[in-house]
């Protein structure tokens, strides 16, 4: 008696592959969304420091303004963005839109900080993020010199004072102990 | 006056390498238990340190407060075969031996504790290549492997002249032990020459490992006095555990000294002199050691300040108040003042007093190490229950009574393999003495 194995093709599996890659095909060939121009100056009356936006779509002739856009602005920090501005900065019917920056944010060590633009879920215009610096922050200079050496450095920045004694202690009685071995040697040598 | 000396070598001599079938079975108990023990670190080494009771809060758990209590025993070396020698005190030199068997047996155990406790033990080395200077952790390590080394260069080289004799005289032992009395014994031959490199080198050990004995008592400490919790942070700790280690070192010796000679017949060697006079002593160190009981606990107990109050409170009438008051009056305040009386000192009441001694102190650094831990300053958002108290797992209650059957082994087996009273050093006191007899 043999035993028969039937061996059923699993057409699911490819169906839903090629499903996908239509799906894929078909968001970028039909989708609505275009690629936007965006201009962005910086304009700093010494109290008053703004980041002027101004945002474009290209028509059917020439560029015209987006409005009722939404647009992020974060300053980078050491873990995360920091958002900047109003919860929304809108554009007006010129697609502009001014964002106020706050004048104390520390920066690195020549005041540059690291912006970050962001176009997000917009109806008609593809997410987009635009990374620039500018030269607003407060220059952060680390004292580098008073981290070298340190009880909270790492191991090759041990204070020296440190390693002096600790070596000198350990040498001293690592010293004795390599003597009396030295000693016991001449005792069976006797 | 060479025949007296022959008859006290031979005594000396008797119960080296002589079968005794209850040493057979009081070893194979001592295995059984460490073979328990090994069980646990088994499934501790498979499964991960999460078969301990250790969590987030509790880090340490019984494991370092038994290390804590085993480099206190280690420091009974240094009092008895340093202290007291340097000070020419004459009736303990019978008592070297034992207490620099004990210091290494402990010394080891606490080194191997300190691997069981680590969750990754195959990177043990990488403590000591890439270890920062900066860190008590390393100190300790070092400190550690030093006075080991020391401990067991005083425990062997005053022996030598001892296991020459044991190379000489025991010629019925089997031939394993014949050749290692050959090579341990370094050619010694009784010469002025290496009579004089003995001394010497004696000498130096002696001076040299009383800092070594402070500093890893002290360094042990400050393990915790450099990390910031509550009932840490105090100036008092080094000095607080130093004397705390000698009392419980003096203690530990005179269970040693009275299971010692019982089991091995040393009526004549260690007499009930030495018990009064040890008594003493540990009378002594229990006072110096309560003063800085006082010192620790008065300052935070007066002020009650925020997280140091809660762990006083805990300790004087919360959760962990009836092991603090069994360890303060059992185990400290009763034995000072039962130990004052001269009944108090006899041999049998002392072994007991002691032992209670023994039980507080270990019990101590339970609670040295536990109510701390469980006071963070960073406490973690919506912990889990098991994190909030500590109760040892059985594998690390195995592993742990398997430390102290390891201690045990060791100590059995160094005192069946060598003499367990200096033989050269009493035979030269007793001369000494009947000279001076002579001459007056």
């Amino acid at each position: 008696m043999k035993n028969f194995i039937s061996i059923i093709p699993q057409y699911s599996l490819i169906r839903n592959f090629f499903l996908f890659l239509l799906l894929l095909v078909g968001q970028t060939v039909f989708s609505q969304k275009q690629s936007a121009e965006i201009h962005f100056k910086f304009l700093d009356d010494q109290a008053d420091k703004r980041v002027a936006i101004q945002v474009f779509q290209q028509g059917d002739s020439a560029l015209k303004p987006v409005e009722e856009l939404d647009i992020s602005l974060y300053v980078e920090r050491l873990f995360s963005y920091l958002p900047v501005g109003d919860r929304f900065n809108t554009t007006d019917e010129n697609g502009y839109v001014e964002i106020h920056m706050p004048s104390d944010l520390p920066g690195d060590s020549k005041g540059n900080l690291k912006l970050i633009l962001k176009i997000e879920d917009a109806e008609t215009i593809r997410d987009t993020i635009i990374h620039t610096e500018v030269k607003w922050g407060i220059p952060v200079i680390y004292d580098v010199t008073e981290e070298k050496r340190s009880l909270w450095a790492a191991r090759a920045n041990a204070p020296l004072s440190l390693l002096l004694l600790v070596n000198s202690l350990l040498l001293g009685v690592w010293g004795i102990i390599i003597y009396i071995c030295y000693e016991m040697y001449l005792i069976k040598k006797e | 006056m060479k025949k007296h000396n022959d008859q006290v070598i031979d005594k000396l001599l008797s119960s080296v390498g002589r079968h005794n079938p209850a040493f057979k079975i009081w070893i194979i108990a001592l295995l059984v238990i460490i073979s328990i023990g090994c069980f646990a670190y088994y499934r501790q080494l498979r499964l991960g340190l999460v078969v301990t009771s250790m969590r987030d809060y509790t880090s340490w758990g019984i494991y370092i407060s038994n290390f804590v209590f085993f480099v206190a025993v280690s420091l009974i070396g240094s009092l008895v075969s340093s202290i007291l020698k340097l000070a020419k005190v004459k009736w303990s030199y019978p008592l070297t031996r034992i207490s620099e068997i004990i210091a290494v047996a402990a010394i080891i155990c606490a080194a191997v504790i300190i691997i069981v406790d680590m969750g990754r033990p195959d990177r043990f080395f990488n403590v000591i290549i890439y270890g920062r200077i900066q860190s008590p952790i390393i100190w300790d390590v070092l400190v550690i492997m030093t006075y080991l080394v020391i401990s067991v260069l005083l425990l062997y080289l005053p022996m030598l002249p001892d296991i020459a004799l044991c190379r000489d005289r025991l010629k019925h032992v089997a031939k394993w032990k014949q050749n290692l009395y050959r090579i341990l014994a370094l050619n010694w031959q009784n010469k002025p020459g290496q009579l004089n490199r003995l001394k010497k080198t004696s000498t130096i050990l002696e001076i040299m490992v009383i800092p070594v004995a402070f500093a890893i008592h002290t360094i042990t400490s400050w393990l915790f006095a450099t990390t910031w919790r509550p009932g840490w942070d105090s100036t008092n700790l080094g000095p607080y555990f130093v004397s705390g280690a000698f009392m419980l070192g003096a203690a530990v010796i005179i269970v040693a000294m009275f299971f010692i000679r019982k089991s091995f017949k040393l009526e004549d060697f260690i007499t009930n002199d030495h018990f009064d006079k040890m008594g003493k002593i540990l009378v002594l160190l229990s006072l110096v050691y309560l003063y800085f009981n006082i010192n620790e606990y008065l300052g935070p107990a007066f002020k009650m300040v925020g997280v140091e109050g809660e762990h006083i409170t805990e300790l004087f009438s919360g959760d962990y108040a009836a092991m603090y008051w069994l360890v303060q009056v059992p185990g400290l305040m009763l034995p000072i003042l039962l130990m004052v009386f001269k009944r108090g000192r006899k041999p049998f009441n002392i072994m007991i007093i002691s032992f209670f001694i023994l039980m507080g102190a270990w019990f101590k650094r339970f609670l040295i190490v536990i109510p701390s831990l469980q006071h963070p300053y960073l406490p973690i958002q919506d912990v889990d229950e098991s994190y909030l108290h500590y109760y040892p797992s059985w594998e690390e209650w195995a592993i742990t009574f398997a430390s102290f059957a390891g201690v045990l082994l060791i100590i059995s087996l160094l005192l069946k393999l060598f003499p367990i009273i200096p033989i050269q050093e009493y035979i030269h006191h007793q001369d000494k003495s009947e000279d001076q007899s002579n001459e007056i």
